[in-house]
This record gives structure tokens, C-alpha cells and sequence, in this order.
């Protein structure tokens, strides 16, 4: 693979231009940075070491892309497949030849897209490998972008990729952070790629909502419930996080409820219990 | 032919005017000894309240212009009255050195220093080209304390044309001040954050006749005339085009130091 010099991350896996003095990404109250400082590494030298893309179907028409051993936050990806061409959704931070022509084999990809800042990994380097495919970038999130490109494109709002697949902004991470709805998932019942949008809990049967997981920042009442709303308005069936985390059978009333939880915590009305 | 004179009210402390720098350098390399510059400083942390949002930190400055700042907050509230209190001394007694210390003192606080710290001030004085020891002489004079004490006053004093801009303007209602930066160019008053043409239409009106250097044709031109080291959003602003280009374009001829989230170049062979 001819490997450009983008810089990655090595605490978040998200491609820069430049080996700069600290990761925006990483120093945000989201994230963190290590406590002995900034660390970078390069795609070449992640393939030196070694580093592969692992790809694995999920359902019929989503493939789960991870990469062994992790980058940076260690995330999954997802593409999504239609008779119209596919979506590559919160890449992760390595590209190899192997998944290429694994993504490649399932058709023509129509865009990468991210649910948020943290997921932008190489986005880029991907479009590259896959000769140019445009990166769909919440408009609010462009000022996140370490690695700007002629590829990237910015959306609001609703953004229909082709039939039945649509990336909706639902906002409460980030601002403009977004989901994948897909009508045909889950056979019919729709699929909902939630991301850290809608966090799948190790239940699986739960979810929760923050704006920060590392740092366990919590968001309001007012803002879950309209998250939860938003997502509802969709209809789904099953949800995947962006962790390799779901619920697979009445997502969205698993949503609902965990919702009604958070808000009741968050509002007091278990404090008796505490 | 007489330079046109630049009063520019500001503080090392704050971001806005450090997101601001692209244009100070770009108006440099336009008018270059056409404008002579006085930095007076409003000392923003006087006012109740303000040294805790500075610490607070400059993230989204960060991410909107691109300087090289460190997005995380400060480790404590800090007085930026010890570092504009030098640039005073400086302006009166070395005043070609004013800005360059003005310059250190930015680079040193946006990457996290402290402004009340005395070794980061020493440090900038160094860089500076100043003696430490003369400088510490200096900023103990009257001379200075009643310098310092102007510019408090005339930043708390806003041109009647500031006023009627009072968005562009800061502090509590019952005493607006200027933000940083606000120039004075040739008496007009432009307070605030603002384009790059806002300046230029300043200066035009100012003096009409002063000349104006062209945009250079390439990075390498721009390292060469620089005499400190710029951030990539500064030199973008002097080439009037793209960041990406720009930061290809530098890779070719620069050297980069990573500083913030972003970093500065010099020439590769300086």
C-alpha cells in the first residue's frame, strides 16, 4: 500500500497533518492524554509492526471492521451494505490492502462518515484507498478535522446516502454527533449504528448517553430525551454501538427505557437510593 | 514620507488576540515600515472574574483559527499584569523589543505557562533579546508604573467610535473597555476581533498614499523576511490561501516545532 505521511494519534488513532505539540482531540475534556504526553505514530510504522484489519460479518449487509491489536480507542467500524453501494461508518485508524479489497468486493462504497470527532480515524488515508470516496463530516464537527481534504464534505441535519440509509444528526457527545439509520437491517426491522450517540451497555439490554466515557461526563435530562426521540422517530429493531456492543431485538424500546433511567437519576428521583 | 501609527491595545493573556496574530502579521508584511507600532496593554485580569475564564483555556479558539495553543485549561488563575508590566519597560526602554517580547510572552503563555510566573517572563525577556536584570530594573521605575497605569485608563477609555461598536467592546457596564486586540490605526479606531479587511480598509483610509507590498509568492519568501518563528495559520494569512497548502508547501522549506495543537516554522536552513 503507498502510505502517505499522515500522523496519527496514538491515544485516539485519528490521522493529522502534522505532528502537532498536543491532539485537540485528546486534550478536549472528553478525552485524555497520557500522563506521559503525546505520543504519534504513522501508518507505515503500525504496519511494520505488524497491524492488521480484522473483518467480520455482523448481519447480512454490515461487516464489523476492527483492527488487531487496536489503535488508538480500539473501536469497531461498520459498512453498511445496499444495492446502491455501501457506507464505510466510523473507519478505524489503520488501512491495509486486504480490507480494501474486502470493501471493494462488496461494491461501490458511496461515503465514509463518522458519528463524531473520536471516529474520524483515517479517514482520509481510507478515502484515498478507495480511490477517492467522499468524507461526510457533520458541519459542526469540520473545526475537529486535523486532516483536511479535498474528499471532505459537510452535511446537516439528514443526509439520505441511498435508499433506506441515512446519517442522522442527533447531537449530545458532540455537537452534530450522528447515527446510521438502516430501514433494511435487522431483516426488515431497521438497524440503528448508534456509536457513542446511543452507547450500548455490557448488558445488552441497556443504553446510556454521555458526553464524555472516559471521563464519565453526564449530559441532561432535556438533552437525552431528545436524543431518545430523535432515534424513536427512526424506527429500529437492533442497535449497534460502535464497540461491537448491541441490542438486537426491540432496540428502541431498550432505548427508551434506559432513557426514562437516566433521566431519573440524573433528576434526583433515586437519591434515596444513594 | 511619515509612518502611519498603529496603537494596539492587548494583552499576552487573552486567545482572541493571540487567534489574531495572522492578521498583525500580515498587515507587517503589507506595510512593513509603513506603520509604526505601540502595544499598550489592558491588563485584562484587573477585572473580577477574568483571570478564572482565562484559565479556563482557549478550546474552540483553538480549533477555529489554529494557532498553537494548548486546549487544555490552565493549572491555576494567573495575573498577566507582571508580563504586560514588562512589555511597558520594554516599550520604553528597548521599544523595538516591545513586540518581540509581546511575541514570547504569548508563545510561552498559550502553550500553558503562567504570565506571573517569573521564569517564563525571564525566559521570554531572553528570547527577547533583552537582559533579565535590566528589564527587572526597569519594570520598578515610576516611569513605568505611570506607562502602565495609561494604558489601564485609555484601554478603560474607548474612543467615542468604539462605543458605538459596544458589541466589539468588554469589561462590566460601568466600565467598557477595549477588547484585545483593538488598533488604533492613524487615530481610527477598530476595536476588537476582526477580518483582515477590516484593517486593510483602515489603513486605506488612514493613508491612502502608504504603499503596499503584494502577497509574497511563496512560503520560502515569508520564512526569510519572518524574524521569529510562525504558525502555519500565520503564514497562510500572508499567502492568502489554504491551510493544507500552505502546511505542503512549508514542509518543503521549513522546520517545524510542534507547539499546542499546531506549531511555528522557521527556514529549514536558518
Amino acid at each position: 500500500m503507498n502510505r502517505t505521511t499522515a500522523w496519527l494519534c496514538a491515544t485516539c488513532g485519528v490521522e493529522h497533518a502534522e505532528a502537532v505539540g498536543v491532539c485537540a482531540i485528546c486534550a478536549d475534556e472528553r478525552q485524555w492524554v497520557p500522563a506521559d504526553g503525546q505520543h504519534w505514530t504513522t501508518l507505515a510504522e503500525l504496519d511494520a509492526a505488524g497491524q492488521r484489519i480484522q473483518v467480520r460479518e455482523m448481519e447480512r449487509g454490515l461487516l464489523g471492521i476492527t483492527t488487531e491489536p487496536k489503535v488508538g480507542i480500539g473501536h469497531q467500524a461498520h459498512l453498511v451494505i445496499t444495492p446502491q453501494g455501501s457506507l464505510l461508518w466510523d473507519p478505524v485508524g489503520f488501512v491495509d490492502d486486504a480490507a480494501v479489497q474486502r470493501l471493494r468486493a462488496e461494491g461501490e462504497v458511496l461515503a465514509i462518515a463518522s458519528s463524531h470527532p473520536h471516529m474520524f480515524g483515517a479517514q482520509v488515508e481510507w478515502s484515498r484507498a478507495l480511490g477517492g470516496v467522499p468524507i461526510l463530516v457533520s458541519e459542526p464537527q469540520l473545526e475537529w478535522v486535523a486532516r483536511p481534504d479535498d474528499a471532505i464534505q459537510t452535511w446537516r441535519g439528514r443526509h439520505q446516502l441511498a435508499p433506506g440509509l441515512a446519517l442522522v444528526e442527533l447531537g449530545g457527545h458532540f455537537t452534530g454527533s450522528s447515527v446510521v439509520h438502516w430501514a433494511a437491517g435487522a431483516d426488515g426491522g431497521g438497524v440503528l449504528l448508534s456509536s457513542d450517540t446511543i452507547h450500548s451497555n455490557p448488558d445488552r439490554a441497556t443504553t446510556t448517553f454521555l458526553r464524555s466515557y472516559p471521563n464519565r461526563i453526564p449530559l441532561s435530562p432535556a438533552v437525552v430525551e431528545r436524543i431518545t426521540r430523535g432515534a424513536e422517530a427512526l424506527g429500529f429493531d437492533r442497535l449497534y454501538d460502535n464497540f461491537g456492543r448491541g441490542i438486537t431485538h426491540d432496540a428502541a424500546g431498550a432505548v427508551r427505557r434506559s432513557a426514562d433511567r437516566y433521566i431519573a437519576w440524573v433528576s434526583g428521583d433515586f437519591d434515596h437510593l444513594t | 514620507m511619515s509612518p502611519l501609527s498603529v496603537e494596539l491595545f492587548t494583552d499576552p493573556a487573552c486567545p482572541f488576540a493571540f487567534s489574531a496574530e495572522p492578521v498583525r502579521q500580515r498587515l507587517r508584511w503589507h506595510y512593513g515600515d509603513g506603520l509604526t507600532w505601540t502595544v499598550r496593554m489592558i491588563v485584562l485580569t484587573l477585572e473580577p472574574g477574568e483571570a478564572g475564564k482565562l484559565a479556563q483555556g482557549a478550546p474552540t479558539l483553538q480549533r477555529r483559527f489554529g494557532m498553537p495553543i494548548n486546549p487544555v485549561p490552565y493549572p491555576r488563575e494567573a495575573s498577566s499584569e507582571p508580563a504586560c508590566r514588562a512589555v511597558v519597560a520594554a516599550r520604553l526602554r528597548a521599544p523595538d523589543r516591545a513586540q518581540p517580547l509581546l511575541r514570547c510572552l504569548r508563545v510561552r503563555t498559550m502553550v500553558g505557562g503562567l504570565l506571573d510566573d517569573p521564569e517564563l517572563i525571564d525566559s521570554a525577556v531572553r528570547d527577547a533579546g533583552i537582559d533579565p536584570r535590566e528589564l527587572a530594573e526597569w519594570v520598578r521605575s515610576a516611569e513605568v508604573d505611570a506607562a502602565l497605569d495609561a494604558d489601564i485608563a485609555a484601554a478603560r477609555d474607548p474612543a467615542p467610535p468604539a462605543r458605538a461598536l459596544d458589541h466589539k467592546l468588554g469589561g462590566p457596564a460601568q466600565e467598557r473597555r477595549y477588547t484585545a486586540p483593538t488598533y488604533l490605526i492613524g487615530g481610527l479606531a477598530v476595536p476588537g476581533f476582526n477580518p483582515i479587511e477590516t484593517y486593510e480598509v483602515a489603513v486605506a483610509n488612514a493613508d491612502p498614499d502608504l504603499p503596499r507590498r503584494p502577497p509574497p509568492s511563496s512560503v520560502r519568501e515569508i520564512l526569510t523576511w519572518a524574524e521569529e518563528p510562525l504558525a502555519t495559520a500565520e503564514v497562510a494569512l500572508i499567502m492568502q490561501t489554504g491551510i493544507e497548502f500552505v502546511r505542503s508547501a512549508l514542509r518543503e522549506v521549513g522546520r517545524f516545532e510542534p507547539a499546542g495543537a499546531d506549531g511555528y516554522w522557521t527556514l529549514a536552513s536558518s
